[in-house]
């Protein structure tokens, strides 16, 4: 028994180093990856789940072109009990739709399960659509963009932002929830975690493990056409004396005619 | 494609009892792209008093033909007007029609446009700045590694074609008047039981002065203001002299200082007022790309080799703690 739960996390090219595109317009992974640190907060936030039910099982699934697992094992680390690594070098240029169809291929083998939790928007491609294609895909309901998450029984409750303050939610489970990063103080794997994240089970299957037919996931259907220069902004004046620098910064404001 | 033979469907949105100026912004770029614009509307939960009407009075100077006012019902709306404006492309294509679907980099646009991927089965172009007609398809802009490069990409095959805008990208422009029509709709009944949510409460957050993304001034804190109190005193203390709106860095919105809301940049707002003056930021590209569009950008940093100083008028290099007290002291003594 307990909350079965499925955490998605994405492992990226570490986002401290600027990118680099190759030139057929791929986005360049021979250097470090890393767990997107917006998807800590879902790890974080599936251990304190399981830790109020009193039992559980966490696993965290993760597409990838090139069998990394890296990423992964930090989340297993933190206290995830198992992980699934979809690895295929046909998925390289993968969309958001492609991507999900993928990930959900592999919640499937999981049995069933009560929650699936994504962050919100990934750090490299950030289309933030993957959960809500997630639940259409699997028609149940994503409460997206989540700043708390508890679950009783078979129901889920949600806190999120909304145009004017915080709306409560409540939905039934099975539910996908994705959760904004910054809520919770992500847990760091302690020694004890990293050894035993060493013997953790990670499967890394292909699409033809999961049964997925590539022609089903129309990847060719948007290609890059050119990439150039932003225009950029030329610096303007600089004051360095800060006992004049409430009187410059009054006097620019005039100037826009703002003030 | 072409313009004559497209209809662009858009997902508007409800800002504070009136439309979200990215509404008009969409309204203003669908017109380049088709023939018949049609603006999808969620008038559900605490919409439920919106003028309709008096909106598509509104949208009717920007072009748009037709205003659909949806019901989906007590839960999220992502799903509902996702299968709601997926019978509206399906019936416009079983009139030989090509379809353009935009919907705003919101809460409710990539809910909706992720859903409606599913429905299409068509993949979504996502945080785009601009979007062209192309012989096959469509070529959509997007700012990419914190905004330093433009990429262009395009979209061929069949309709829909399935994008989502960043807000401020475009610029809102009125038309020559045109009669749009309201359209009302029940969408509830198209969400699946298992698909189903319920907002069983909403609290409405009083924000004091202008929106973050509407204000002609915008006063944005950071790491470098030291302390939650500081931004208090220092952000919101100014704020207050000039009537502007606050923002903050990520680094300060992770750090709980002030909500998510606040957040400038990639990942948070882009805005673009008259004036964005940047406290103790440093200008990371992923903050740059939020706000190196305001029309004038001051920037107070101890450190003059701060990145945020190559995108400012006016740059003072110099402590917050020294400068902001005083400034608000002058401004204060103005007014007076
Ligand atoms: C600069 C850039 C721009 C892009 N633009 C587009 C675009 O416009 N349209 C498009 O369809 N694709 C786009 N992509 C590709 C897209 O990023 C990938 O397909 C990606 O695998 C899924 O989308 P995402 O990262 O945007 O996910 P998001 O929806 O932003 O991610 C939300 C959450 O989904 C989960 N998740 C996402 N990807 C994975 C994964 N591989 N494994 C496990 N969990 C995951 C994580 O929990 C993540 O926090 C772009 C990629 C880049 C680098
Ligand atoms: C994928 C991704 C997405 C991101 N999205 C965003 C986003 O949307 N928005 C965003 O803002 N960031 C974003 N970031 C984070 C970004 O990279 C930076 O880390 C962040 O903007 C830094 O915030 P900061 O300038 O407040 O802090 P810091 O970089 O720490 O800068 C603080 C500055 O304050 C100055 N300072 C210190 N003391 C004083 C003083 N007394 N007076 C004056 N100046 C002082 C320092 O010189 C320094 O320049 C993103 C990062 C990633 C990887």
């Amino acid at each position: 028994m307990g909350i079965n739960i499925a955490v998605l996390v994405k492992q990226i090219p570490d986002p401290s180093v600027e990118g680099s595109l190759d030139s057929s317009f791929r986005f360049n992974r021979s250097g470090k990856i890393v767990l997107d640190e917006a998807d800590l907060y879902g790890v974080e936030i599936a251990l304190s789940l399981v830790e109020s039910a009193g039992e559980g099982k966490i696993t965290v699934i993760s597409m990838v072109p090139d069998g990394e697992t890296t990423g992964v094992r930090t989340a297993l680390a933190m206290g995830a009990d198992e992980a699934i690594v979809i690895s295929d070098s046909a998925l390289e240029n993968s969309h958001a739709l492609a991507t999900a169809k993928v990930l959900n291929a592999a919640i499937d083998t999981l049995g069933d399960i009560d929650l699936i939790i994504s962050g919100t928007e990934s750090s490299d491609g950030y289309t933030g659509t993957i959960p809500a294609q997630i639940g259409g895909l699997r028609n149940i309901s994503a409460l997206t963009f989540a700043t708390s998450v508890e679950v009783n029984g078979d129901e889920i409750q949600i806190r999120r932002q909304s145009n004017e303050g915080i709306d409560t939610l409540k939905a039934s489970l099975p539910a996908v929830v994705s959760v904004t990063a910054g809520v919770v103080e992500p847990r760091y794997p302690n020694f004890k975690g990293i050894m035993a994240a060493k013997s953790k089970p990670v499967s890394v299957k292909s699409l033809s493990d999961l049964g997925v037919d590539f022609e089903s996931l129309n990847i060719d259907s948007q290609s890059v056409i050119s990439i150039d220069d932003a225009p950029n902004r030329q610096a303007g004046v600089r004051i360095e004396d800060p006992s004049i620098a409430a009187d410059k910064i009054i006097e620019y404001l005039q100037g826009t005619g703002v003030l | 494609m072409e313009a004559q033979n497209i209809d662009v469907i858009f997902v508007g949105e409800i800002s504070n009892g009136a439309l979200a100026s990215h509404t008009f912004e969409i309204a203003s770029l669908a017109r380049k792209l088709g023939s018949s614009i049609k603006c999808v509307l969620s008038v559900s939960n605490s919409n439920s008093t919106f003028d309709v009407d008096a909106a598509s009075v509104q949208l009717g100077e920007y072009g748009v033909n037709e205003l659909h006012g949806v019901d989906c019902g007590k839960g999220l709306c992502g799903y509902g007007l996702a299968g709601y404006i997926n019978r509206m492309c399906e019936s416009a294509q079983s009139n030989s029609k090509d379809v353009i679907v935009v919907g705003p980099a919101s809460y409710l646009g990539r809910d909706v446009l992720a859903h409606l991927s599913v429905f299409a089965d068509r993949n979504v172009l996502a945080n785009a700045i601009d979007i062209d007609l192309d012989s096959d398809g469509i070529v959509t802009t997007h700012m990419i590694f914190g905004g330093s490069k433009v990429l262009k990409a395009k979209s061929s095959g069949t309709s829909p074609q399935l994008v989502i805008l960043r807000p401020k990208s475009i610029s809102a422009q009125a038309d020559s008047a045109t009669q749009c029509s309201v359209v009302r709709a029940q969408a509830g009944d198209l969400i699946e039981a298992g698909a189903s949510s319920e907002i069983i409460n909403s609290e409405i957050t009083q924000s004091d002065g202008p929106a973050l993304d509407e204000a002609t001034i915008v006063i944005s804190g950071g790491r470098g203001l030291g302390s939650q109190e500081n931004y208090e005193k220092l952000i919101v203390g100014c704020a207050n002299e000039l009537g502007a709106a606050t923002g903050a860095s990520r680094a300060i919105v992770d750090a709980g200082w002030v909500p998510y809301s606040k957040q400038v940049g990639q990942t948070g707002k882009t805005v673009k007022p008259q004036v964005y003056i940047a406290c103790g930021i440093s200008g990371a590209t992923q903050h740059l790309v939020g706000m190196k569009g305001s029309k004038n950008i001051i920037a107070i940093n101890t450190d003059d080799q701060a990145p945020i100083f190559s995108v400012a008028d006016l740059g003072i290099v110099a402590d917050v703690n020294v400068v902001m007290p005083e400034l608000i002291e002058k401004l204060k003594n103005l007014k007076s």
